[in-house]
């Protein structure tokens, strides 16, 4: 009887496992180890664009870099 | 007007940082050859932009100076030069603006845009300024802007 009861024990606390875990955070530790690069590791942004030229002709509005001036002295 | 327009142009280089490229192509010089109704000229002499230095806006108040504004222009021409001096252009936002009356010589507007649209490779903004141009020139402007990623704008 004794060995039944035991061998019960045994049989019922192999199938439960208990609650079901909730997931678990992963320790800020372990995100830091993997995290934990270099502080000069980023590539440099070096595409950053220049800020455009600004011509104001006539009212008009022009950015660029680059610019050719077409004049006519047609009357 | 087109005393005016030089003068606005001028003043517009004198704003540019030295950071920026210009070059400028003007029609209506007398033209040497009686079958060519005009001439153009450009600054610098070679047509390739320069960087907008001192020395450089300097020549180039000069030159528009002495740019005449009672002579007929050939505006093909203008902007086959235009969009050569355009190609040199190292800096990558490349604009060419016109000022003018947008007269095409023979009247022969569609050639014209369908020559400036197929020359313009490297992708520059063409924003026209009509001044008091014709209605036919008036429409040329407009669809050259729209064509070419720019902006129209009339003075009258």
């Amino acid at each position: 009887m004794r060995l039944s009861l035991v061998v019960l024990g045994v049989v019922v606390g192999a199938a439960y496992q208990g609650e079901p875990r909730a997931q678990a955070p992963v320790a800020a530790g372990e995100l830091k180890e993997n995290l934990d690069l270099p502080f000069d590791a980023a590539a440099a942004i070096d595409d950053e664009e220049d800020a455009p030229e600004i011509v104001v002709l006539y009212g008009q509005v022009l950015e660029g870099d680059g610019f050719i001036f077409v004049g006519e002295g047609t009357t | 007007m087109l005393g005016v327009a030089k003068r606005r142009i001028a003043h517009s280089i004198q704003e540019l940082s030295a950071k920026a490229e210009f070059a400028i192509v003007y029609g209506g010089f007398p033209s040497a050859r009686p079958e060519v109704p005009a001439a153009l000229q450009t600054f610098p002499d070679h047509g390739r932009p320069v960087a907008a230095l001192e020395p450089a806006k300097r020549g180039a108040e000069a030159f528009l100076a002495g740019a005449p504004v009672d002579r007929m222009a050939v505006l093909i021409d203008d902007f086959r030069a235009a969009l050569r001096s355009a190609e040199d252009l190292a800096a990558r936002r490349k604009v060419i603006v016109y000022v003018g009356p947008g007269y095409v010589h023979d009247q022969r507007y569609e050639e014209a845009l369908r020559e400036i649209r197929l020359r313009n490779t490297v992708g520059a903004r063409i924003f026209p300024i009509g001044v008091s141009p014709y209605p036919e020139a008036d429409q040329f402007l407009k669809a050259l802007a729209a064509q070419n990623g720019g902006t129209y704008l009339r003075v009258d």
